[in-house]
């Protein structure tokens, strides 16, 4: 963008631009999160619940599972087929499995802790979310987590 | 930004910073970081135990359900899990089933019950006509009560539910407990079959 008045040429100045744009740069580099699809899945509404805590990354590995209203499991989870508890199950131990190896290859000694991830939408029924409990605790796991949505501010 | 003559009219050009490049993948960086942007704070989450099976099936006296066979007591440290589990309060809710001759939803509340501990039978706190707001309030003030009277940060506070009732009030049963100061909250699986509903008591 330029104007031509006796012989002068006028540039706009993009230094004040480009600092702002570096700066909001900062600032989601800061604040990103790169996250699987499955940790934050769009499709399930959570409930609310004020006295949940904050997020926490205490653990060696974790399994995400997502309960949508009907159900089903989905994400990444949902292309499995595991369409049953014992199906659930019989994945599960091997995913314990598969995390356990992971973790002593990396020098990890003693219990493993592996924390299942409970994402079940506000209309999952009560009855679906303790099948997939009940799978989890047969699969040997210890720890669970249900996530929740807390209300803002 | 262009080259232009210098001032002094002597031949030459004026070496400044060229910015437009750098705006522009300034601006492809920014662009992709606010698409994978995330605000991801409001997420929280209630920890719980799922604890070995085998130990409940030795310990827990009112293993009555068929399946699953065991109550395991969730978001409470395991070395707590057994101690005081027959003496916890309780909270039970019946879900409005499917065709079922009122005009709820399926999968919402329709009976309260609730049983402190010193109690045999169950207390009927809501038959369902009234908004479950209400319901919350009056378990709000009973679990005030008994807090009142003493120690309810080692009380075991026990939510059972119908298998077709949603997991949003479950949670705000949770809430109202939690914020009545109770600390060892746990989940009963829910019996394979309700359909049975019961009387006024």
């Amino acid at each position: 963008m330029s104007a031509s008045v006796d012989s002068e040429e006028l540039d706009v100045n993009l230094m004040p631009l480009l600092d702002l744009v570096l700066q909001l740069i900062m600032f989601f580099m800061i604040t990103v999160n790169f996250v699987r699809v499955d940790q934050f899945d769009d499709s399930i509404s959570l409930p609310l619940a004020s006295e949940s805590v904050p997020l926490d990354t205490a653990a060696e590995d974790w399994i995400f599972l997502n309960l949508d209203g009907a159900g089903r499991l989905v994400g990444s989870m949902g292309s499995l087929a595991l369409d049953t508890p014992e199906k659930l199950k019989v994945h599960l131990i091997r995913e314990r499995q598969s995390s356990e190896e992971t973790a002593r290859e990396r020098g990890k000694t003693g219990e493993i802790k592996i924390v299942i991830i409970l994402r079940a939408d506000k209309n999952t029924k009560y009855g679906d979310v303790w099948s997939c409990l009940s799978s989890c605790q047969r699969a040997g796991f210890k720890h669970w987590q249900l996530r929740v949505m807390r209300p803002a501010g | 930004m262009a080259r232009r003559p210098s001032p002094g009219g002597a031949a030459g050009v004026q070496l400044g910073m060229i910015v437009t490049p750098m705006l522009d993948m300034s601006f492809q960086i920014l662009a992709f970081f606010i698409m994978i942007y995330h605000p991801s704070a409001l997420e929280g989450h209630i920890p719980g135990s799922l604890a070995p099976p085998d130990n409940f099936a030795k310990t827990s006296k009112d293993n009555k359900d068929p399946l699953p066979m065991v109550e395991p007591p969730l978001s409470v440290p395991e070395d707590q899990l057994i101690p005081g589990l027959q003496e916890a309060i309780q909270v039970r809710i019946k879900a409005n089933m499917r065709g079922q001759a009122n005009d709820k939803l399926e999968g919402t509340p329709h009976q309260v019950f609730m049983k402190t501990g010193i109690q045999t039978d169950e207390t009927l706190i809501s038959d369902g006509d009234v908004d479950f707001e209400t319901v919350l309030g009056r378990i709000s003030t009973k679990l005030k009560e008994i807090a009142k009277a003493g120690n309810v940060e080692k009380t075991n506070f026990k939510i059972a539910a119908d298998a077709d009732l949603r997991q949003q009030y479950i949670m705000q049963v949770y809430d109202t407990a939690k914020k009545a100061q109770f600390k060892n909250i746990h989940f009963v699986p829910p019996p394979v079959l309700n359909t049975k509903i019961e009387l006024k008591k």
